[in-house]
């Protein structure tokens, strides 16, 4: 291809031609790229964003602190302490064998664990526990190993400090403190808050290089709860040892507040530890008092009672014939525990006959008498804080001939909760009104206190006819079945029952629900107990009546309730001898010498020493004295406010420290 | 010559732009990186790039200043050719810097050999071709051409540094398909060196898995795979606009080297579409003006050196930004002028002073 050199222009033809070659191959090359940028950037940017967060942000929750749950004076049933998980970000983790070592020396590891913790540490990944929920001063002694790639997550645990009080009410929780039982798990979000979201942006090494928080955590509600802490520890006693006494297989007692709805105490037999409830059964676990059901027996007989005047169909004084002592109803047979001959409407309750009440419900007839079983809240779930409320079982009117019907009505052939039938003896003693039994008495959070209101489900029966209940239920108590739950200078309007269980599908002579539900003072109620003892030999009269009265007593105390009867005066009740009550009055460390000759009584201007005495007795001398009293704790006299031997004035207020044990030798007294 | 000339201002507008975009962006890129990796200060490779940036003016300034046909003397060519393969010899003995063996360190400066071997070969190709371009299908034009691209490429080779070494090949064969080689040859030569560079790319592991990397990213996401996966997520990140400077996560650690080879990602995240097409833009105005340049040289030297020095510019530009996008595979190529590094910032400021130089004669001759 030579050509001549010399022309000037031939070179730069042929140049100038291969350059626009040139330049044509690279626009086409720069609008590929511009091409490219423009499906990144624009057609595939949602992809490559969305790719772009997934590796470069991540969220990271923070857990509130779990509420507290106190009882209704602020006394704490449950609480968290905070503890603190030792974590590994393995990729920092420069020599996993040594810091193992090191970890394990403070953590005093097994083997197993050594080798696992080991495993945790030697990987590429983000994140490993490495110990759940060490305590505060443990994770301090790891901090100052300093170890590299070793960090600290804070977490809490649930606590119970007073242990069996109240679990089947509190309930517990799991390990990620999620609520498994009781007001933990139907409160469960209210208790524990919000999480929390922090936004953390990591680079390419998985590093954390900005956090943002998304959303503070929000505090868990603190629960305030009706129960009253002493109550409830009365009454689990008492009740432990009515269940020990009869050797029974459970018992429940319910103490409400008949007008507010407010549960005082609940407590179940058997119980558990909810610090270690994995180590308890489940059967101990259930809370039997709303979740188990037992045919009421006789004390439903207030519900029959109050449909048959409520309806007209009887009054108080109308006499029904109640002999032979037996009746039939079909292949029914309804017996009396002997022959009543004719009975007042109102001595069937007193009486507690058989007989007559199946008379009565026979003469309702089913629609009626199932109309008022539900009005009084049977067959139907009748509070929000309790999980797993049975609703107990009701038959339709439908399915009730006589012969069923005649069962229903002295408590047979339906099955209902203690909380049903608590709340059911409510409606007789608040007048009327079927009120919503409750736990939690207000919602304690940030913004302030959320009282939670008391909550008429629908009313029942007149106020007419509860106050004749009301009279009919107080005689049951002074002169009928229930004269074990007498209390001194109170009133006290109940009902027995025993239940025969039933054993192997027939009902059992020997093997009996006791109860007794009443409540106090029957002129302006304060307190309804309901006591059920499961499975024992005797009759609800003398097992489950005595529970009551003591619970009752106590409560009635502890709540300052004046009585309503005028008390006989205590000192006459003890029967000790002067001379006892003298020597026990003679101050035992006096500090000022007092004259014990001629003891005329407590001396005037000067405190006696009250050590020892019941509290009715001490009650008594602090009143004759001109003293306010005020008593803490059952049982005798331990502690007292004013020293023995000091001046006092009238007017001045006194408080005595009674307790139960280490007093044996005067207990027998106290009950006389 | 007394007469004051006038030398081509749009491309001294668009390289001394690109300059200024380097400074900015190498800053943003290696601020956390210059802390974190080689425990500096956040300014450690802005000062650097300040500096260079400030020499390299200064070279450029006097290159505009120096008669380009003076570089057409022997000495020069042979000197520069020898100093080149002497540079890329030494090197090889030299030690290791991340598995290869590219830098020089000179008075505990690193310099990249390779990168002045280019400006030499494209002076020796320049002066050849000014010579023989009429007889440019003849062996005895095409085989010295040969003999040292070949040479030099493969010290590069050696290295190893594939992409350089195939950069400056591609420069030398546009400037020898320029010089009018019969399409004959060209289709030729083609069919010899293609199968010749597969066989070169094939035999080193490395430059294996990146091909097969290239060809399929999402085999090995967080391997072989990842640069260029985390590359086309920080170019999609940017969208129209950015993320704004300095706000741009993907230099923190995802991206292999952020303000060097993978700068074009960052400007891409930070400042979207738009600041990518302005870049993109800023190459093409030196391309254009190049190849004008070229067309209006006075001289056949004057064009060759025009061509082969805006290639040089325009092929690494290309690739690096090829390779940022996912079109090509991953090869080492720095982007010409906004990089971080001295050597590569130098010779294209330097190339650039020649262009200018050859531009005040082409308008001055036109």
């Amino acid at each position: 291809m030579a050509t001549t050199s010399s022309s000037p222009n031939r070179w730069r033809d042929v140049v100038r031609r291969r350059v626009a070659v040139t330049a044509c191959a690279m626009t086409l090359w720069a609008i590929a790229i511009e091409a490219r940028l423009v499906q990144l950037q624009v057609f595939r940017y949602d992809t490559l964003v969305e790719r772009a967060q997934r590796q470069q942000s991540h969220t990271i929750d923070l857990h509130p602190k779990r509420g507290e749950i106190i009882d209704r004076q602020g006394r704490v049933l449950a609480y968290s302490v905070d503890l603190e998980t030792v974590v590994a970000y393995p990729v920092d983790v420069d020599d996993p064998v040594e810091t193992t070592r090191r970890l394990c020396e403070v953590l005093t590891c097994s083997d197993a664990q050594r080798d696992l913790i080991q495993a945790r540490l030697d990987t590429d990944r983000l994140f490993a526990p490495v110990q759940r929920q060490v305590s505060i001063d443990t994770a301090r002694r790891i901090r100052e190993l300093d170890l590299e790639g070793i960090g600290f997550l804070k977490e809490n645990a649930r606590f119970y400090p007073n242990r069996e009080l109240a679990a089947h009410l509190i309930g517990y929780v799991g390990i990620d403190n999620q609520g498994l039982g009781g007001l933990e798990s139907s409160y469960d979000e209210e208790i524990s808050g919000r999480p929390g979201r922090v936004l953390i942006q990591t680079d390419g090494l998985n590093r954390a290089f900005t956090s943002r928080v998304e959303r503070p955590p929000t505090a868990g509600v603190t629960l305030e709860l009706t129960i009253d802490l002493y109550i409830q520890y009365i009454v689990e006693r008492e009740l432990r040892a009515a269940v020990r006494e009869h050797h029974a297989a459970g018992g429940s007692v319910v103490v409400m507040h008949p007008v507010t709805g407010e549960i005082l105490a609940l407590a179940n037999e058997p119980t558990f530890n909810p610090n270690t409830f994995l180590l308890s059964d489940e059967n101990a676990r259930r809370n039997r008092a709303t979740q188990d059901v037992y045919e009421p027996g006789s004390t439903f007989k207030i519900v029959t009672a109050s449909a048959a005047l409520e309806e007209g169909v009887f009054h108080p004084d109308l006499a029904i014939d109640v002999s032979p002592g037996v009746v039939r109803f079909g292949s029914h047979r309804i017996e009396d525990v002997r022959n009543y001959g004719v009975l007042s409407f109102a001595d069937v309750v007193v009486k507690s006959s058989n007989v007559g009440a199946s008379k009565i419900g026979v003469e309702l007839g089913p629609e009626r008498l199932i109309r008022y079983v539900r009005r009084f809240g049977f067959g139907q779930t009748i509070s929000r804080d309790f999980p797993g409320e049975s609703r107990g079982i009701v038959h339709p009117p439908s399915r009730l001939p006589d012969s069923e019907l005649a069962s229903v009505s002295i408590g047979y052939n339906i099955s209902v909760t203690a909380l049903q039938m608590a709340a059911a003896m409510s409606v007789v003693a608040n007048g009327g009104e079927l009120v919503e039994p409750r736990l939690v008495r207000a919602l304690l959070s940030e913004p302030g206190r959320l009282e939670v209101p008391r909550r008429v489900i629908r009313r029942a029966i007149s106020p007419e006819t509860a106050a004749t209940m009301t009279r009919i239920l107080e005689d049951v108590v002074s002169r009928g079945t229930g004269r074990a739950a007498r209390l001194a200078g109170y009133t006290v309007a109940g009902k027995t029952g025993t239940t025969e269980k039933i054993v192997g599908g027939r009902y059992s002579q020997t093997r009996h629900v006791a109860s007794f539900v009443g409540f106090a003072p029957s002129t302006r109620p304060e307190v309804t107990i309901l006591v059920v003892i499961d499975d024992v030999a005797q009759f609800g009269g003398s097992v489950a009546a005595p529970v009551f009265q003591r619970i009752a007593e106590a409560t009635l105390r502890h709540l300052g309730v004046p009585p309503n009867v005028d008390a006989p005066p205590p000192i006459l009740v003890s029967a000790d001898p002067p001379s006892a009550l003298r020597a026990r009055l003679t101050p035992v460390h006096a500090q000022v010498p007092l004259e014990p000759s001629g003891w005329t009584g407590p001396q005037r201007g000067l405190m006696p020493d009250l050590g020892g005495l019941s509290a009715r007795a001490a009650f008594a001398v602090a009143t004759d004295l001109g003293l306010i009293t005020r008593v803490r704790g059952d049982g005798f006299v331990v502690g007292q406010t004013l020293e023995p031997g000091s001046a006092i004035t009238r007017g001045q207020t006194l408080i005595l420290r009674l307790e139960r044990a280490g007093v044996a030798g005067t207990g027998s007294r106290s009950k006389s | 010559m007394a007469r004051k000339l006038k030398s081509d201002k749009l491309l001294f507008l668009a390289t001394l732009l690109l300059v200024c975009a380097s400074v900015v962006m190498v800053y943003s890129a290696s601020a956390v990186l210059a802390m974190d990796r080689f425990q500096q200060p956040p300014y450690f490779f802005l000062f650097k790039q300040v500096t260079w940036a400030v020499l390299g003016v200064c070279l450029l300034s006097l290159a505009m200043r120096v008669n380009y046909r003076s570089l057409k003397q022997p000495v020069v060519i042979w000197t520069a050719l020898g100093v080149s393969a002497a540079a890329l010899t030494v090197v090889f003995f030299g030690p290791p810097i991340n598995g290869t063996r590219r830098w020089l360190a000179l008075g505990g400066i690193g310099v990249q050999p390779s990168e002045f071997a280019k400006i030499a070969v494209i002076i020796f190709t320049a002066a050849v071709l000014d010579r023989r371009m009429d007889r440019i299908d003849q062996m005895t034009t095409l085989v010295p051409i040969a003999v040292v691209t070949g040479l030099i490429c493969g010290l590069i080779v050696a290295e190893p540094d594939f992409g350089t070494a195939f950069t400056v090949l591609l420069i030398v064969a546009v400037m020898v398909f320029a010089a009018g080689l019969h399409y004959r040859y060209v289709v030729g030569l083609t069919v010899v060196v293609v199968p010749l560079l597969l066989v070169v790319l094939a035999s080193a592991d490395y430059r294996r898995r990146r091909l097969l990397a290239f060809l399929d990213p999402w085999a090995d996401p967080l391997g072989d795979g990842f640069q260029i996966i985390q590359s086309q997520i920080a170019v999609g990140t940017g969208g129209l606009f950015g993320q704004g400077l300095m706000a741009g996560v993907q230099k923190l650690f995802y991206l292999p080297a952020p303000h060097t080879d993978f700068i074009y990602a960052v400007i891409a995240e930070e400042t979207g579409l738009l600041g990518a097409t302005a870049v993109l833009l800023c190459f093409g105005v030196i391309i254009w003006r190049g190849l004008h340049i070229t067309a209006a040289a006075p001289d056949r030297f004057g064009a060759f050196l025009a061509l082969g020095i805006t290639m040089m510019v325009a092929l690494q530009a290309f690739v690096n930004i090829s390779v940022v996008l996912g079109l090509m595979p991953t090869n080492g190529i720095p982007l010409p002028f906004v990089s971080a590094g001295g050597s590569s910032l130098l010779i294209s400021l330097l190339g650039m002073g020649i262009l200018l130089n050859v531009s005040q004669h082409a308008s001055a001759d036109a």
